[in-house]
């Protein structure tokens, strides 16, 4: 009986130790490189989140003293401090009598408040729609124009 | 049907609550700042200031035994409370759920704040750091008034002692909340503003940015400072010299229905608004507006323009008087018992005629009279944009308590009830062309950013434009036929004074009077319309003595202030 030899090879136990070793390690590493992008990246929008909360304090505490600041000043120039002050400087109330009318240009003449725009204007965006447009927004906005043509719909 | 039953079912309402108590939010209300107001030129009227709430949080003073320190570096600060009761305060068992935090003081002025960081700064600095754990101050806004009184009539206040956040207690205890009388009263809502209710995460790492809460709207008021101050400063003089019990004034723009100044007597400091219980009652507020009063000789005003404007007399026309005039059987008398014969038109109201205007109200007959008075606006409120402004109805022909002497009587003013408001609105038509304009006091407000005008609003026009320029001509040739104190030199001005007897319960048997005037100017172009009330005054029971000089010194700080020139030189500034 014709016997066959046939010659049998098998990877050294250490090569496939070292395989799963490497296999491991590379499992660890990204474990350990995800987690740290998330610690990060928590980290970060903790800090930032942190940074928002101390901003809006911030800006609430500004508005709140600008007020304050507005009101001080409209209490050191009211008209009773005023007239005080103008006594003191030597300044006494307009007499008809001593009043002189004398013709001005009317860019000259005292404006009533206007304190803010008026509400017919209104401001030009700063930034152009297409800047604050998303991809998704500009394909879904190109889909419906097209169908829209596509129909003959007059927009 | 579950989802049906969730939508439905009150219960469920409470569950987003619990459901945010799960998932770490926290539903937060954010009250807008309280919007601010302004006259015409800009200048606050009425603002926030910053202000402190002091509190000690319990378990952390009870940890790290701070009680004592806390008390004694407040009381070295603050006027109130004492040492003793911070302590007693700071010393309360902690409760879970009960007493966890106690407010030791509420708006304390920023100032005090500052003295109590540099102290704490200053021991910090030297080594020895002051154990102030557990106690906290947060900032809020408080309404403040830079004028003080100015304007306090017009302005109202706002009880701040009750903060937004106590609103719904404040309602349910009867007290006021918010806006309280005047302006702060009447656009309570939009100076408010909306609050917003906000979720706000409480883990740090879902913040992303807290919604904007725009302000309350800001007003602009048609009130000019320095002719408000005027006029303030006149009328407390004119109190303090006729012996008055109360003054008002109101100046008014005819050709738009622009308050410039209104003011009565007595005022106070918005600012401690709690110190004055006694005229913070809804009649005395405001004079102006709140309280009615029987007018006497200035409705005279009204009668004639509508005996001219009906046709029923003409300037021409002749009146003879002896003395007494009958109507519905009873006869009526001048105000003096004096008979002044044959008098014409401008005769009758220079020297203020009864039996003479009787007689224009009879030659109208009482529909017609009746008519001109509603269309003049008396009887219904002028919808002047201040809170509380009274109504005295009108008896017409036809109420059970009508009598046909009403209408001698109500023809000058008598048996008739009216508030000063009500008045200058109504003859403001006849100081422009016949047109009545609707009293107003904000001139615009700003919301979102944006200036919106209040445009001006014609309410009806009464008259026809030349009898209101025919009796404008009488009123001022009157007024220089009488040499009248109300007169100014170098403007022609129209005007009416009036001395009525208060009625009481036995009839008109009392001697003291109210004293009014109403006046405008200049005649050719009317830019203001003045009206005056003196009530009660002892130094002269007669308009003539001491309303008209007050009408006069208001003419002249008018003049002044909206600079308006005299007839001469605007005359000359018209031709090229």
């Amino acid at each position: 009986m014709d016997q066959t030899l046939l010659q049998a090879y098998r990877e050294s136990p250490w090569r496939t130790q070292l395989k799963w070793i490497g296999a491991s390690l590379a499992v660890l590493a990204l474990i350990a490189l995800i987690a740290g992008i998330y610690l990060t990246v928590s980290a970060r929008a903790t800090e930032v989140g942190y940074q928002i909360t101390h901003l809006e304090a911030t800006r609430e505490a500004q508005t709140l003293e600008i007020a304050s600041l507005r009101a001080e000043l409209a209490s050191l120039t009211s008209a009773s401090v005023m007239a005080q002050r103008a006594r003191e400087l030597g300044f006494q109330p307009a007499d008809m009598s001593q009043a002189l009318y004398v013709a001005v240009d009317p860019s000259l003449v005292r404006r009533e408040a206007q304190l803010a725009p008026p509400a017919s204007s209104k401001p030009e965006p700063l930034i152009k729609p297409a800047y604050k447009q998303s991809l998704w927004d500009w394909m879904v906005e190109e889909v419906l124009q097209w169908r829209i043509k596509g129909r003959g719909i007059k927009p | 049907m579950q989802i049906i039953r969730l939508q439905t079912d009150a219960r469920a309402q409470e569950l987003p609550k619990i459901g945010e108590a799960y998932y770490n939010y926290e539903v937060r209300t954010l009250f807008p700042e309280r919007g601010d107001i302004f006259d015409r030129w800009g200048n606050l009227l009425a603002g926030n200031v910053e202000v402190y709430e002091i509190g000690v949080a319990l378990d952390e003073v009870h940890y790290a035994k701070s009680a004592e320190a806390i008390a004694r570096t407040l009381s070295e600060i603050l006027e109130r409370p004492g040492y003793t009761e911070i302590k007693v305060a700071a010393e309360t068992p902690y409760e879970k759920g009960k007493a966890e935090f106690i407010t030791i003081a509420d708006f304390v002025p920023a100032e005090k704040i500052r003295q109590l960081e540099q102290k704490i700064q200053e021991a910090k600095d030297k080594g020895s750091p002051i154990n102030l754990t557990g106690l906290y101050w947060v900032a809020h806004p408080m309404r403040y008034y830079p004028e003080n009184d100015l304007a306090s009539n017009i302005l109202g206040f706002v009880n701040f002692l009750k903060r937004p956040e106590n609103v719904a207690e404040c309602q349910r205890d009867g007290d006021w909340c918010g806006g309280h009388l005047g302006v702060e009263e009447y656009y309570d809502g939009l100076l408010a503003g909306t609050p917003v209710q906000v979720r706000i995460p409480k883990d740090p790492r879902k913040i992303d940015n807290l919604p904007t809460i725009p302000p309350g709207s800001s007003l602009i008021l048609t009130i000019d400072r320095e002719l408000q101050a005027a006029v303030e400063h006149i009328a407390d003089q004119a109190r303090e010299s006729s012996g008055a019990e109360a003054v008002t004034i109101v100046v008014m723009n005819p050709r738009n229905g622009e308050i410039l100044a209104m003011t009565s007597t007595p005022r106070f400091n918005l600012n401690r608004y709690w110190e004055y219980p006694d005229i913070i009652n809804i009649p005395a507020f405001n004079r102006a507006i709140s309280q009615v009063y029987e007018p006497g000789s200035v409705f005279k005003v009204l009668t004639m323009a509508g005996g001219l404007d009906s046709g029923a007399v003409t300037p021409e026309s002749t009146f003879l008087d002896v003395g007494s005039y009958t109507v519905g059987g009873i006869p009526l008398h001048n105000w003096d018992y004096t008979v002044w014969g044959t008098q014409d038109m401008t005769g009758c109201l220079q020297h203020s005629i009864n039996t003479c205007l009787a007689w224009v109200a009879n030659q109208m007959g009482p529909t017609r009279f009746y008519q001109y008075l509603e269309a003049f606006g008396i009887g219904r409120r002028t919808g002047i944009d201040l809170a509380y402004e009274a109504l005295y109805p009108m008896r017409r022909p036809g109420d059970t308590d009508w009598h046909e002497v009403d209408l001698g009587t109500n023809a000058f003013g008598q048996g008739i009830s009216v508030t000063p408001i009500q008045m200058i609105t109504a003859i403001s038509a006849v100081a422009n062309e016949g047109k009545m304009m609707a009293p107003h006091i904000v001139k615009a407000y700003i919301r979102n950013g944006q200036q919106v005008e209040v445009s001006p609003k014609l309410m009806t026009a009464p008259i026809k434009p030349e009898t209101a320029r025919t009796l404008s001509e009488m009123l001022a040739n009157a007024l220089v036929n009488e040499a009248s104190p109300a007169l100014v030199d170098g403007y022609r001005l129209a005007g009416k004074t009036g001395t009525a007897s208060i009625p009481t319960e036995q009839g008109y048997t009392s001697p003291l009077t109210n004293a009014s005037f109403v006046g405008w100017g200049p005649v050719d172009d009317p830019q203001f319309i003045v009206y005056i009330w003196m009530e009660k005054p002892s130094a002269s029971p007669w308009a003539s003595v001491i309303a008209a000089p007050v009408f006069h010194d208001v003419v002249e700080e008018a003049v002044t202030i909206l600079r308006i020139p005299p007839d001469e030189v605007r005359q000359q500034m018209k031709q090229p």
